[in-house]
């Protein structure tokens, strides 16, 4: 335990210094002859253009933004998966064997072995309604995912070349309009 | 090798939220506000999945904790769009220069 | 729990139950789909989607209607309805399918997850009341125009789901879904007016500071969570009496030391959304960024929603015992110095305002702290040890004294906020400004405009507690509470006297409002101001209620509403 610690950071130790070592001699040792060639950034031996501090198209920001948001959510399906995989073996009517039945059961409630006695272990029938509303419930989930995905998908927010003018034509005049709200309200990027 | 004990995990739990609410009050930049709070809620995940597999609190800490993170997802897409909104208007994402509602 | 409960829960007795109590919000979840499909399908101009939300909410708010007249009635047992209310909720509870297994019993629901009962039901009728008087608001001052409608409904609906699954939450987990479900929409509903650089600003402000009190409560809310090894709310005030082991309660108890560290995170959270000092920095700027309409929806509904979420929270800890004693007293005290610091700090902010919702924002901080009286004065009363000197039935009315102040406060507060900020947007659609010099002499100009100055006048009289409005009441109940938890511990006397000297003096600024519209000449160049009639009617449609509740039958009646629901929290 000791050793392997100390092995560590031993490797550690050696491979910083034979890393920072020949940049100090070279640091010390070498001339300083600065020229602006030398000091531009090196790009592929062209010459460089322009800073490389740029902003980033905006529209990567948009299509992040809802990637992170469609992503996410999927770890909802892991702990579902767990309870209908479960729930799916146990209604398996051809499961005759008591002891497997609450060992799975035990499984599936997430008890310490042997809690299940075989009064309150699962039945095949318990198991199959379970199933069933449990993959009705994950139909509901993904179903308002997928409205959520058509509803961004019809608004053009993932298109990447958006059509600005078709848009333009679409945005009907507003029913009663508030100057002072509308005079600023431009055609947004985002 | 040793089985690290609850302490060690509280104590990556406190460091993140240390660290997050150092950046939340040192950064100026909005979006390096937000990366602090990402490590706040982070820390306080640590602490339920800890607290899930050495305390009583079983299951229920591992599924706040992934509930924690949708949120966190969400919560940082909407916060994103709005410091997005945000430079659009100032081309600036500084929160120091987010000074013009005062009094 | 054992295997069976859990399966029972699971799938035989608690989905039907739980899906029938849940129906409302389940309703409100359905319109926020319909309004996505709706566009996508129709396109904004055949069907604007601002009457698929008020179909919506107005749809959940009979649900919700007919649940508490259900329960108050006690429909589910005689099934007699007596005078024309009962019968309409009789009818309703039938066109619902409400059942005395269902809606009829009350307890937790979803697995403990959520908690039905009178307490929820009376916030969760409010809050939808609100919701469809917003939406009417918004149709009529058209803020957002056609085509974001969808948008905002649907961040309206969804805050409003956030709000009305905080009120109901029985589990640790539930108080942070319902805080963060209530606030994310509202960061987007506070920048929505596109492309101006107020908005953008506030909503910024708003987003950072939200994000960063969400972070450290969910941390608090993990310390809790493993020092008393449970989520769930009703388990934590034994589990915390297992924890201390007959000791005292004490800074040198590391699990009490700890605790505590806890739950001052969590109402670090609560102080954010309460917009209590010192986290309420982001109040005015939203506010005075966000439309009028967002800013009343912010001001009334996510009050409300949290106040009810900390009034359940911190009774998860009553008990008998003397650590569980120590602890609420020891909160009572912090609550009530915040509380303090509140009133006098938005009071005081207040007076130097020039615009009106940065004032109204400002009067928002001063109100909330009225209101935190309340739970203080709640915390120093419930269960207090025998020593004390006051009888059990003594303490138990107190206590529900306490929170029917609190009720009755915030459904007064719900109409004066919200004539107060509609008469703001519908001023802002006809002047084109917010500032207070903008409404002088606004009296003096037509029918239409004495309607809005009265209804202000109304709302603002209301809002300091003059006689015979309904604000009035609702301070007097505050303070009647107060009173009588300063015969249990001597600082609520200080608490009072703040209280008391912050009345006097808020008078001032919102004068200043009222000085500016009646008495102030009017300037010569304005252009003529036109509200159409169903304007006016909307405008005496909402400030009647403060009238009403101040000097009428229903004042009774909602304190009675109040007192029954109160009572049944201290069963």
């Amino acid at each position: 335990m000791l050793d392997l610690n100390f092995h560590l950071v031993l490797a550690v130790i050696v491979g910083a210094t034979l890393i920072l070592l020949p940049l100090i001699i070279g640091k010390f040792v070498r001339p300083r002859i600065p020229t602006p060639e030398k000091d531009a950034v090196y790009e592929c031996g062209e010459p460089t253009i322009g800073s490389s501090y740029i902003q980033f198209d905006l529209r990567f920001y948009v299509v992040a933004l809802l990637f992170i948001i469609f992503d996410v959510e999927v770890v909802f399906f892991f702990p579902w998966a767990t309870i209908f995989g479960g729930a799916t073996q146990l209604s398996d009517a051809s499961l005759t064997s008591d002891a497997v039945r609450m060992e799975l059961t035990d499984k599936l409630t997430n008890f310490p072995a042997g809690t299940a006695t075989a009064e309150t272990m699962i039945s095949a029938e318990t198991a199959q309604t379970m199933a069933l509303v449990g993959f009705a419930d994950i139909l509901v989930f993904f179903g308002v995912l997928l409205v959520g995905f058509a509803y961004v998908w019809s608004r053009g927010d993932l298109d990447w070349v958006r059509a600005m003018v078709a848009q333009a034509k679409q945005a009907a005049p507003s029913r009663r309009a508030t100057p002072s709200l509308v005079e600023t309200h431009e055609a947004q990027p985002v | 090798m040793n089985e690290i004990a609850l302490e060690g995990y509280l104590g990556i739990g406190a460091l993140l939220f240390v660290c997050g609410v150092l950046c939340m009050a040192t950064k100026r930049n909005g979006i390096g506000v937000l990366m602090g709070v990402e490590l706040v809620l982070n820390g306080a995940n640590v602490n339920f999945v800890a607290f899930s597999k050495f305390g009583t609190l079983g299951l229920d800490g591992q599924i706040a904790s992934m509930f924690v993170i949708v949120l966190a997802a969400a919560e940082a897409a909407v916060a994103l769009a709005i410091a997005l909104n945000f430079y659009n208007n100032h081309l600036t994402i500084d929160v120091d220069r987010a000074n013009e509602l005062k009094g | 729990m054992t295997v069976q409960q859990i399966i029972d829960g699971l799938i035989n007795g608690d989905l039907p139950r739980a899906i029938e109590i849940f129906a409302p919000e389940l309703i409100l979840c359905a319109a926020i789909v319909l309004l996505l499909l709706v566009r996508m399908i129709f396109g904004v101009q055949r069907i604007p989607a601002c009457w698929v939300a008020l179909l919506g909410t107005l749809v959940a708010f009979t649900g919700v209607f007919a649940q508490f007249m259900y329960l108050k009635t006690d429909l589910s047992i005689t099934g007699v309805a007596d005078t024309p209310v009962e019968e309409l909720a009789a009818r309703l509870a039938s066109a619902y399918h409400l059942t005395p297994e269902g809606v009829g019993s009350v307890g937790g629901f979803f697995t403990d997850l959520l908690m039905h009962d009178q307490f929820t039901l009376f916030f969760r009728l409010g809050l939808l009341l609100f919701v469809v008087l917003v939406i009417a608001l918004t149709v009529l001052t058209g803020i957002p125009d056609n085509d974001d409608g969808p948008d905002f409904y649907t961040l309206l609906l969804g805050s409003t789901v956030g709000m009305m699954l905080a009120v109901g939450a029985n589990n640790l987990l539930m108080i942070f879904l319902g805080i963060e479900m209530m606030s994310v929409p509202s960061y987007a509903m506070v920048g929505f007016l596109k492309g101006r650089r107020q908005s953008s600003e506030a909503a910024l402000k708003y987003v950072v500071y939200g994000a960063g009190a969400a972070g450290v409560m969910l941390y608090g809310l993990s310390l809790i969570a493993g020092i008393l090894g449970t989520l769930s709310l009703p388990e934590l005030a034994g589990h915390f009496v297992t924890v201390m082991h007959g000791e005292t309660f004490g800074p040198t108890n590391a699990a009490a030391v700890t605790l505590v560290l806890g739950i001052m995170m969590v109402l670090v959270g609560f102080a954010f959304k309460l917009s209590l000092v010192p986290f309420h920095f982001w109040c005015p700027d939203a506010f005075e960024g966000a439309a009028a309409e967002v800013g009343g929806f912010l001001s009334v509904a996510s009050k409300a929603a949290s106040f009810a979420l900390l009034v359940r929270f911190l009774l998860a800890f009553s008990g008998p015992e003397e650590v569980l004693h120590g602890l609420r007293v020891f909160l009572g005290i912090g609550l009530a110095v915040i509380a303090c610091l509140s009133m006098t700090l938005g009071n005081l902010a207040a007076y130097t305002q020039t615009n009106v919702k940065r004032l109204l924002a400002y009067s928002t901080i001063a109100h909330a702290g009225y209101m935190l009286m309340a739970v203080s004065a709640l915390l120093i009363i419930t269960d207090a040890p025998a020593t004390e000197g006051w009888t059990r039935s003594q303490i138990f009315y107190q206590s529900a004294r306490a929170v029917e102040g609190l009720m009755y406060y915030l459904a007064v507060y719900l109409f004066m906020n919200l004539v107060a900020f509609s008469v703001v947007a519908i001023l802002r659609n006809e002047t084109y400004s917010e500032e207070i010099d903008s409404y002088n002499g606004l009296v003096h100009q037509n029918p239409a405009t004495k309607l809005l100055c009265l209804a202000m006048l109304m709302a603002m009289f209301s809002l300091v507690g003059l006689p015979p409005f309904g604000g009035f009441f609702a301070k007097l109940q505050i303070f009647t509470s107060v009173l009588y938890a300063a015969d249990l511990h001597w600082s609520m006397w200080v608490l009072l006297a703040v209280a008391g000297a912050n009345t006097v003096f808020s008078l001032v600024y919102y004068l200043r409002v009222l000085k500016a519209m009646f008495i102030n000449p009017e300037p010569e160049e304005r252009r003529a101001i036109q509200t159409p009639a169903l304007v006016g009617t909307y405008i005496a449609l909402i400030a009647l209620p403060i009238f009403l509740l101040g000097a009428s039958p229903l004042q009774s009646d909602l304190t009675d509403t109040a007192n029954y629901v109160a009572r049944t929290l201290f069963r």
